[in-house]
């Protein structure tokens, strides 16, 4: 963000000037050391010398999940099959064959009998409104930009807010002829609120959506008449902690405050002609405080209305943490450029740039309070209370050089170095050198183009550069001793080795080569984009698989070497018929990626070999699912004795034993391509603009355990899917596509880790639909105003993808199922400029 | 303003011709909260954080209460959803079962590694001679007590006596043999250089060490052996039965407890157990019917000839162990306030009945908050009584002494005396059900069932609530698999027979 390296979750969109992502090594050069895979520029708003401006612009959005799963709701159908389920898995049954006949018997009683669709209960629709105040301006020797924003999200689950408080300063002013100084100042405050088990975008909690079952309500009425919070339905269910969403949101709250102040200061010196040296100093202070504050609540099992427990407190009482970020920035560059004869551009640019950053954090613990109303560290007791703190710190620093040279914009040539060293690699090995260069010909411009007028640009660009990559945690190669204690007498401290390291741990490198091809014909009426590129990274930065027995985890070295190869396509239309001005643009990437060499390869869920996609798929190959006892005994030895309605797998190796050896490679660990379009249609005041995008071929492994909420039926009690319930086993011939009812520690299902639990991540969405119109000058300027207008746009509307239940894109991100939702989001904006 | 032009372009080169200087400094970046390996062992105040670290790996699986997985493995408890041992101790034994078959192996090897980083390295400290002795004693203890317990679980497994390297490690496993011989030459070391003292302060003593060695011996079926080595411990006078069992297992009689010989120690809040939240509250340990079964009643007859047994409250007249092994699912409980307090546990028990050893009724009610310090034993007196009785009954067949060693750890819960003249076959098989309800839930009779070779024949009886009849294949199930993520990465591992 203005040359410095920042978080795109920091900042207030309306700030943003323009955007620009760089994907080659040799345009990513001089943006530093870390930019292996690209870098995104993000300018911001700087005031303009044509006088004052004031904007003003808010949006009113409401918020839905995309997509949810629908889970089973009918009581009666979710405790016949818990039974079922454990009795398959020989485990005890939890409920009688009564009480499921008098849910059976009673659907119209939802307070004695409930079918509660919790999902529904816990999830809702969020409204945020978002206020963005800007005032710019300025004469030719000075401009300014100060701008405020405020953003008010709501949750799509209670006791979710965030607030964001947003301001920016903005001031350049040339001193003289030869200096320009200038600066911003970026200030930001936000507060989230949420329950005590959020944690990072409150997956934990929407966990707690997918899991309790519909055979009790939130809260109940107690023997003695008053109200209560319901644990889960009955003692007999074994479990860790309440099942209820309503009582988690009881028992206290998670609140984080963050502060960041940004200032940044620059000054470009005009040397001589053509000759600047620009410096920007910056830094980014950040301050965080999270207070989790929680206290017992009584909860009860709704079959009898007996006293479960105080709640499904984890931590009892008041953590408090708070951390601090320092990032300083120093940025120094000398350019010089000059034209010769008119024909021959030059562009020399030297530069310095240094990073260093420091972290520490502080954290202490109270668990025993006198009422649940305190909330601060002093007002709890003192036993059994715990602190914790530490720091870390790292740092970069670069040396760097670039030059362009063109021959009447027809001829391009780029050639630049850098010279990068990192904290993060052992002295001897620290320093790096990156060389980048590229070519451009426009043929466009030769003359025996010149007569096909029809053509307006036709390039050819080639590019090769080599970038660094030090991604691998702070301190990866010192040989240090981790501190522990033991309780002799009293506790004392100890130290002992936990890993492995690398002392010769060099740089990673990515050696990037790119041919391009741009084609415009009709200033635009049709345009096309094409890339081939061959990323080559050299020196993988890699935790290589090592034995149990070495007794330490394993070092990350240099491992081996990749290549991904991809094009990208880009095809565009630009038109206008009429009074209507439209474009049109579609985009395809596809890209391979293989493993070249890998010094010890890693086999597992997924596989580093070479040949193959990294971490590829390695599982065992789910062919159907067992009709009848007779296909068991006839067909290779399956784990676990499996029974009629469980998976079958393929015997790869054909020993008639089906184990680790018959793991075989699948695809699915990426997309086999990305596509997008957009559409935008100005017609008069009014614009119209679409924006979908699509990715195919990728697969999510959903089998893990505690991970499969919404999915894998009763984990934890979490009520099975419907398309699972109607479609499942029922008996011979009745289907292979899914197995009988089990619960999730059966092991013939969840114990034999299978190509059953890839599911295809494919989607094609309607990103983005928005509708503007822009009052026409006249009638603004009578009601004062330099400009309005006013504008809905959605986001999510549709989308089209087989992903059973939950949304493809954002479940693809994590690993979890019952990840926090994609939202859909209607939104209704006014701008107005005075 | 040329002049000025001039300053910033001095200044300008100076800061260019400055920034390569500064490098070094700039990017030194070390953990400020871990310490260097290369500058440690200064002193002997290092040499014993040092110490601290190789016991510091008891603190993991099966150094500590394990949720009774051995006890389940072994048959005498039976396991509710809480507890992922059941579908393992129910012969569903792979090398990709997860669990125990690899976090017993991860976690031994990382206390092997741990010791083999220190024994490479102490001789470097300037301490005393007596010092070094005993710390090089106390870590070979512990390096002994890892590789018994994979040897006991694995058989053979790869031997390293020094640090090793990625590729050093990748050896083929060394026979059971050589594992315990390196076992055993590991505790003469520490059995010369300890100190004869009672054990107090958690560091292990000449004591632990011969314990640990007589059942190393016991389980290579070296009677005699074991039977002497015991019988030195006896003599030696160092260690007594405690006289309240109750408490020998609560935090409360720990200190300076005359009969623990080596535990895994905690003390909270900084070093904190969960033993009261798993047992005493999630319900995660149901002891079967056989256990309870197991204890005689109060006049020293078994249930199915003691005229004292009443069949409609299994808890009366019953040796007075039982009560204080295990409880009734809602039997309240009084605490040392005197309080009667009930459960409410997380789930129901599958057999109708909980634990009461280690268990402490002060954490009653329980939440996520409680922690538990109760130091989790690995080896007390009463265990070596009985291991001179078994040891001695089968070397050389009953004698005074056999029966005064059992005899002296029922006399200790006022239970009488066995018979007198039981032939060697009657004494072995009181001796073993001595062995079960005196050291019930303390992870002991796995080990023995194993060495036994009693597993084949108990466990297939077994029954697990909601009808899953247990396995045990005598061809494999007396090892576990190596995981088989090991054997991805050791070409020259060999998996264990059957698996």
């Amino acid at each position: 963000m203005d040359g410095i390296q920042g978080d795109f979750a920091d900042l207030d969109p309306d700030n943003v000037e323009s955007v620009s992502v760089l994907k080659d090594a040799a345009s990513a050069a001089i943006y530093g050391a870390r930019a292996a895979n690209g870098v995104i520029l993000v300018t911001t708003k700087k005031g303009r010398s044509d006088g004052l401006s004031v904007e003003y612009h808010v949006t009113l959005e409401a918020q839905n999940a995309t997509r949810l799963p629908k889970l089973l709701t009918n009581s009666a159908d979710y405790m016949q099959l818990w039974n079922e389920a454990n009795e398959r898995s020989g485990l005890p049954t939890y409920f009688t064959q009564a009480e499921i006949d008098a849910f059976r018997n009673n659907p119209n009683d939802p307070v004695n009998y409930p079918n509660f669709d919790w999902v529904d209960y816990i999830l809702k629709t969020a409204f945020t409104h978002n206020h963005h105040l800007s005032v710019s301006g300025g004469n030719e020797k000075t401009t300014f930009n100060l701008s405020f924003g405020y953003l008010d999200q709501g949750g799509i689950v209670d006791l979710y807010d965030f607030k964001r408080y947003n301001m920016l300063l903005s001031v350049d002013s040339k001193v003289t002829d030869w200096l320009t100084v200038g600066g911003n100042m970026q200030g930001m405050k936000r507060d989230v609120t949420q329950d005590v088990q959020g944690g990072n975008n409150e997956a934990y909690f929407i966990m707690h959506a997918y899991g309790p079952g519909p055979n009790y309500t939130p809260t109940m009425t107690l023997p003695d008449g008053s109200t209560g919070y319901v644990a889960r339905y009955s003692a007999s269910i074994a479990e860790w902690t309440v099942r209820n969403p309503a009582a988690i949101l009881a028992q206290g709250s998670k609140t984080m405050s963050n502060y960041s102040a940004r200032p940044q200061v620059y000054a470009n010196v005009k040397l001589a002609e053509g000759l600047n040296w620009y410096t920007k100093g910056a830094a980014d202070f950040d301050y965080n405080f999270t207070k989790n504050h929680e206290h017992a609540v009584d909860c009860y099992y709704f079959n009898d209305g007996s006293w479960a427990h105080n709640g499904s407190v984890w931590n009892l009482g008041v953590r408090d943490n708070m951390n601090t970020n320092f990032l300083t920035t120093l940025y120094s560059t000398l350019n010089y450029q000059k034209t010769f004869n008119e024909t021959h551009n030059l562009n020399v640019l030297a530069g310095y740039n240094q990073e260093s950053s420091y972290y520490r954090e502080l954290a202490g613990t109270r668990t025993y309070f006198p009422t649940d109303d305190l909330r601060e560290l002093n007002a709890g007791s003192s036993l059994n209370q715990s602190t914790s703190g530490t720091a870390n710190e790292w740092a970069i620093q670069s040396l760097f050089g670039r030059v362009n040279y063109d021959y009447k914009s027809k001829y391009l040539f780029e050639a630049s170095l850098r010279y990068d060293g990192t904290s993060r690699i052992h002295p001897d090995t620290r320093w790096g050198i990156f060389p980048s260069m590229s070519a451009g010909w426009r043929l466009s411009e030769e003359s025996f183009m010149k007569e096909t007028d029809w053509l307006s640009n036709l390039k050819l660009r080639a590019s090769w550069g080599q970038l660094g990559n030090q991604n691998v945690g702070t301190y990866p190669y010192q040989d240090v001793l981790s501190t522990t204690s033991y309780a002799f007498g009293s506790v004392e401290s100890g130290v002992r080795p936990t890993r492995l390291v690398d002392q010769t741990l060099k740089w990673e490198t990515t050696t990037v080569t790119d041919f391009g091809l741009d084609v415009s014909v009709k200033d635009g009426l049709f345009s096309l984009t094409v890339d081939w590129y061959r990323k080559f990274t050299d020196g993988i930065l890699y935790s290589i698989p090592i034995p149990a027995s070495v007794g330490l985890s394993a070092p990350t070295v240099n491992g081996g070497q990749m290549e991904n190869i991809g094009w990208d396509f880009e095809l565009g239309h630009r038109n206008r018929i009429g009074k209507v001005q439209y474009d049109v643009a579609v985009n395809l990437s596809t890209y391979k990626n293989k493993v070249l060499s890998i010094i010890s390869p890693s086999l597992g869920r997924t596989t580093v070999q070479e040949g193959l996609p990294y971490n590829s798929y390695y599982l065992i190959e789910w062919i159907g699912i067992f009709q009848n006892q007779a296909e068991i005994d006839n067909g290779p030895v399956h784990p676990y004795n499996p029974k009629p309605g469980d998976l079958k797998y393929r015997d790869a190796n054909g020993d008639g034993v089906i184990n680790a050896d018959d793991r075989i490679v699948v695809d699915g660990a990426y997309p086999k391509f990305f596509y997008g379009g957009s559409i935008n249609v100005l017609w008069k005041n009014l614009d119209v603009s679409l924006f979908v995008q699509g990715i195919n071929g990728l697969k999510n492994y959903n089998g893990g355990l505690y991970t499969g909420w919404g999915y894998i039926p009763y984990v934890q009690g979490s009520p099975p899917p419907m398309d699972f319930v109607k479609n499942r086993w029922t008996g011979e011939g009745s289907t292979n596509k899914y197995p009988a009812i089990y619960e999730q520690t059966y092991r013939p299902l969840t114990g034999t880790e299978s190509t059953y639990w890839l599911l295809d991540a494919s989607y094609l969405r309607l990103k983005n639909l928005r509708v503007g119109y822009n009052l026409p000058t006249g009638f603004a300027r009578k009601l004062g105003l330099k400009g309005l207008q006013i504008y809905l746009s959605g986001d999510n509307l549709f989308t089209i993808t087989n992903y059973p239940g939950v949304d493809p894109e954002k479940s693809s991100l994590g690993s979890s199922y019952s990840t926090y939702p994609q939202l859909t989001t209607y939104a209704l904006g006014i701008k107005v400029k005075l | 303003m040329n002049k000025c032009m001039n300053y910033i372009k001095i200044f300008l080169i100076g800061i260019l011709l400055m920034s390569p200087v500064s490098c070094a400094d700039f990017l030194d970046k070390n953990p400020l909260d871990q310490i260097t390996s290369q500058t440690f062992w200064k002193n002997e105040a290092e040499a014993s954080m040092a110490v601290a670290g190789v016991y510091s790996r008891l603190l993991a699986y099966p150094f500590t209460h394990k949720e009774a997985d051995f006890d389940t493995m072994a048959g005498d408890v039976c396991a509710n959803a809480f507890n992922t041992v059941i579908s393992i101790a129910q012969g569903n034994i792979l090398p990709t079962s997860g669990g125990l078959v690899s976090t017993i192996y991860n976690n031994c090897y990382a206390g092997i590694s741990t010791c083999n980083f220190f024994l490479d390295n102490i001789e470097k400290t300037p301490i005393s001679v007596e010092t070094l002795n005993r710390y090089q004693g106390e870590v070979r203890f512990l390096r002994a007590l890892f590789y018994f317990t994979l040897a006991t679980h694995y058989g053979g497994v790869p031997l390293y006596t020094s640090p090793v390297t990625i590729e050093g490690a990748k050896v083929k496993q060394s026979s059971k043999a050589e594992v315990l011989q390196q076992v055993i030459t590991d505790l003469d070391f520490a059995i010369a250089n300890l100190p004869d003292v009672p054990y107090t302060d958690g560091h292990a003593v000449k004591g632990s060490a011969l314990g640990l060695k007589a059942r190393v011996l016991l389980h290579g079926q070296q009677w005699q052996e074991a039977a002497d080595l015991a019988n030195q411990i006896i003599q030696g006078g160092k260690f007594s039965l405690y006289n309240d069992f109750r408490t020998l297992f609560l935090a409360v009689g720990q200190s300076n407890n005359p009969e623990i010989m080596f535990s895994t120690r905690y003390l909270v809040p900084d070093i904190s157990g969960d033993i009261d939240i798993r047992w005493g509250w999630n319900a995660a340990v149901n002891p079967r019917q056989e256990l309870v079964d197991a204890y005689e009643c109060a006049d020293g007859l078994p249930i199915t000839s003691s005229p004292l047994y009443d069949p409609s409250n299994w808890r009366l007249n019953r040796d007075p162990r039982l009560l204080m092994t295990i409880k009734g699912f809602d039997d309240k409980v009084i605490n040392s306030s005197g309080e009667e307090m009930g459960f409410n546990y997380n789930a129901i028990s599958g057999t109708g009945y909980e634990p009461v050893k280690y268990c402490n009724w002060d954490a009653l009610p329980m939440d996520y908050s409680t922690l538990s310090d109760q130091d989790w034993i690995l080896l007390r007196y009463a265990d070596v009584l009985l291991m001179y009785a078994e040891a001695r009954n089968e070397a050389s067949g009953p004698d005074a002494s056999v029966y005064a060693a059992i005899n002296q750890v029922r006399a200790r819960v006022n239970m009488p005396p066995i018979p007198d003249g039981l032939t060697k076959e009657e004494l072995r098989e009181r001796i073993r059900n001595e062995r079960r309800v005196e050291l019930a839930l303390e992870g002991v009779r796995w080990g023995d069932v194993l060495r036994w070779k009693t597993a084949e024949t108990y466990i297939p009886t077994l029954v697990d609530p909601g009808g899953t009849r247990r396995m045990f294949d005598p061809a494999k199930h007396y090892l576990l698999p190596f995981p088989q993520s090991e054997i991805d990465v050791n070409e020259l591992l060999e998996q264990n027979p059957g698996y």
